[in-house]
């Protein structure tokens, strides 16, 4: 069989036994990126200047040195997301609009722990939150965050 | 990637063997394995037993030893017929992974304790084995050491082991703070000598049976993180430049706060078999 046919057909033939999209698990969806960097941020001193995290981006963040820096997290409606970080301990809280620290505990990811060794659970309303990093010995910290549903994921 | 599902099953009472526990047997706890050590992390770590805290200290540690008792296997006992699906946690339980479940009041709960929540109020976790510790591990210097003094056998009946429990009765810790952005401005001594009933657990998911190898053994990991001061303000704490805590009574400040991370601290527990 021609090499160039057989090779197209090989992504069909996955596609036709998947059926549909599948949605693949958020965790393993974050090992699979934690090398990448889609995006890069510096942290901000003070909460009003604060950089946004974007949803499903692979994010390096520098940190403020010597103190705690602030990203924000905008939530359009009631979802439930996942925060995973390459280095645990420099996430230190997570502050709604009401000026209340929400973060829960975190844990690693199981599927890949070394990698990151940390993740929380946020079942967040609409609104705006900071998300505070450090103080911390390290320069910077990849985090990602993404939908706990799963993430929509192409097998084709 | 579709969730593996598993159930635990726990029926107690309705095999049809006439095992019952303390019955010598199935298994034997042919050795087990203490290690216990501090290990801040890279985000805390500021090298030669120095610690940051999450409010910008810097803590020179000169101790941290924690006080321990037994080291529990546990089982559930009194109940019967519970289910429990970490695809479908229970009612006020979010996802569940890694031998626990995200609870919504924000805390992790272990598979044990929800199977113990949901086998009623007549259910105890009770100890199958417990090996003898009863000593204060120096988290500094590291801990290896052997357990080898189990009671009331190293000879495990059919149960189904469902977490480690390792009794702590005291934490002491010594060091000195110091702003970490501006050391010039002050340091304080950190004395605690803080007594405490706080067993530090570990997911279990062990069924003994004829089809588990009979020689077994126990390690247990205990790594002290760099969270262990978070949240506290060591200066505001501190009187005449020193912060003691002798008491675990609540009126003391900073004292909740300090159970609080100490109880977040979580050993790996692991069961092998000799094979």
């Amino acid at each position: 069989m021609n090499r160039h046919l057989l090779l197209a057909l090989v992504p069909l033939t996955v596609f036709t036994a998947c059926g549909k999209e599948t949605a693949e698990d958020p965790a393993a969806h974050a090992c699979e990126h934690v090398a990448e960097a889609d995006a890069t941020l510096t942290a901000a001193a003070d909460g009003e200047s604060a950089p946004a995290l974007g949803e499903d981006v692979a994010t390096v963040v520098t940190l403020t040195d010597g103190a705690t820096g602030y990203v924000s997290i905008t939530v359009e409606a009631d979802e439930a997301l996942l925060l995973f970080a390459d280095t645990a301990d420099v996430i230190t809280g997570l502050w709604d609009e009401a000026d209340a620290d929400i973060l829960p505990e975190g844990g690693p990811n199981e599927l890949c722990a070394e990698d990151l060794p940390e993740h929380f659970d946020l079942d967040l309303g609409a609104g705006t939150y900071l998300l505070a990093l450090g103080p911390a010995a390290v320069s910077e910290v990849w985090l990602m965050l993404t939908p706990a549903e799963g993430h929509g994921h192409d097998h084709e | 990637m579709g969730r593996p599902i598993l159930w635990i099953l726990l029926s107690l009472g309705a095999s049809a063997c006439t095992f019952t526990p303390g019955n010598a047997g199935f298994a034997t706890l042919a050795s087990a394995q203490l290690t216990a050590a501090h290990a801040p992390g890279a985000a805390r770590d500021l090298g030669d037993e120095g610690l940051l805290t999450s409010e910008g200290y810097a803590v020179k540690l000169s101790a941290l030893r924690l006080t321990v008792g037994a080291l529990h296997l546990d089982e559930l006992q009194g109940a019967s017929d519970v289910s429990f699906d970490p695809a479908n946690p229970p009612e006020g339980y979010g996802l569940c992974h890694g031998d626990h479940c995200h609870a919504d009041t924000g805390e992790l709960v272990s598979y044990a304790e929800i199977i113990a929540e949901l086998a009623g109020e007549d259910a105890a976790l009770v100890p199958v084995v417990s090996l003898t510790v009863n000593d204060t591990l120096d988290l500094l210097a590291g801990e290896d050491r052997a357990l080898t003094e189990m009671s009331p056998s190293a000879d495990l009946p059919m149960v189904d082991i469902l977490q480690a429990r390792l009794e702590v009765s005291a934490l002491h810790l010594r060091g000195v703070a110091t702003r970490w952005d501006t050391p010039e401005a002050g340091a304080w001594d950190l004395v605690i000598d803080l007594p405490l009933s706080a067993p530090l657990t570990a997911a279990l998911d062990l069924s003994i049976d004829r089809d588990v190898d009979p020689l077994l053994s126990l390690t247990l990991d205990l790594l002290v993180d760099g969270t262990l001061l978070d949240d506290l303000d060591l200066e505001a704490l501190a009187t005449d430049g020193v912060w003691s805590v002798t008491d675990a009574e609540a009126t003391t400040p900073g004292v909740d706060t300090l159970l609080d991370n100490l109880s977040k601290q979580t050993p790996s527990a692991e069961i092998q078999t000799q094979r």
